[in-house]
């Protein structure tokens, strides 16, 4: 149930966000700097709800604390690396930043995305097994969304 | 919006249930900006941080509540 869920979720946030047309702006276009944050802030929250997911399925009993533990744990990895990568977006504001200081954290927030064990939720079966990286690829999709805005943007 | 996507995104709301409301539910405001570029990225920025400082103090309740080492040690870059 959960891994449908994770997948899903994963789903619904790239439908929602990497689909241009999806960001709406009242009275102009949408700027290239608007389209940063905002991926930036989804991820954010994707990573949120990943959390709360996997705290939800320990607590209803369909997984072990040890089981989510590993899940739970590279959601405050990410969430530590991401604090950073906002840093660096909100200095970009004002001063000129450079594109491979974002790329090594993000690099860094998905190599802890895919240090998430298959197993880790008794994923035995090798089809959910490759569900469960494509959801891990998903969310990786999401954090090269923000490089990807950020090199439009004119960040080099 | 797209009708398409409009109905996959409704489509996968009803098979995921609350946490997808939820999630939505906190996307959507996301989704539409006002007219003003500096607020819309001023806000996104602030969205951005309390999601992740929200997520770190959960993080780390959830871990010591478990008897769980709450250590969010970076993976090096591959």
């Amino acid at each position: 149930m959960y891994r449908i869920s994770v997948r899903k979720a994963s789903a619904l946030v790239i439908a929602l966000l990497l689909t241009t047309a999806c960001i709406h702006k009242t009275g102009g276009t949408v700027t290239p700097w608007e389209k940063v944050t905002t991926y930036n802030a989804a991820l954010a929250q994707a990573n949120n709800t990943l959390e709360q997911g996997a705290e939800s399925v320990a607590s209803s009993g369909l997984a072990t604390p040890a089981q989510v533990a590993p899940i739970i744990s590279v959601s405050g990895q990410v969430a530590t690396l991401h604090l950073q990568v906002t840093a660096i977006i909100q200095q970009a504001q004002t001063t000129t930043v450079s594109l491979a200081s974002v790329q090594a954290l993000v690099d860094q927030i998905k190599a802890s995305i895919q240090s998430i064990p298959p197993t880790s939720l008794g994923l035995k079966n090798p089809k959910t097994q490759q569900a469960f990286s494509q959801d891990v690829s998903s969310l990786s999709t999401l954090a090269d969304a923000i490089l990807t805005s950020l090199q439009a943007a004119g960040v080099k | 919006m797209n009708p398409v996507l409009i109905s996959e995104i409704v489509s996968l709301i009803l098979q995921l249930g609350p946490l997808a409301m939820e999630l939505f539910l906190k996307l959507e405001p996301m989704l539409n900006l006002g007219p003003d570029e500096k607020a819309n990225i001023a806000n996104a920025i602030a969205a951005a941080n309390t999601a992740d400082q929200d997520t770190l103090g959960k993080v780390s309740a959830w871990m010591v509540a478990n008897g769980f080492k709450a250590t969010f040690v970076a993976v090096p870059k591959a």
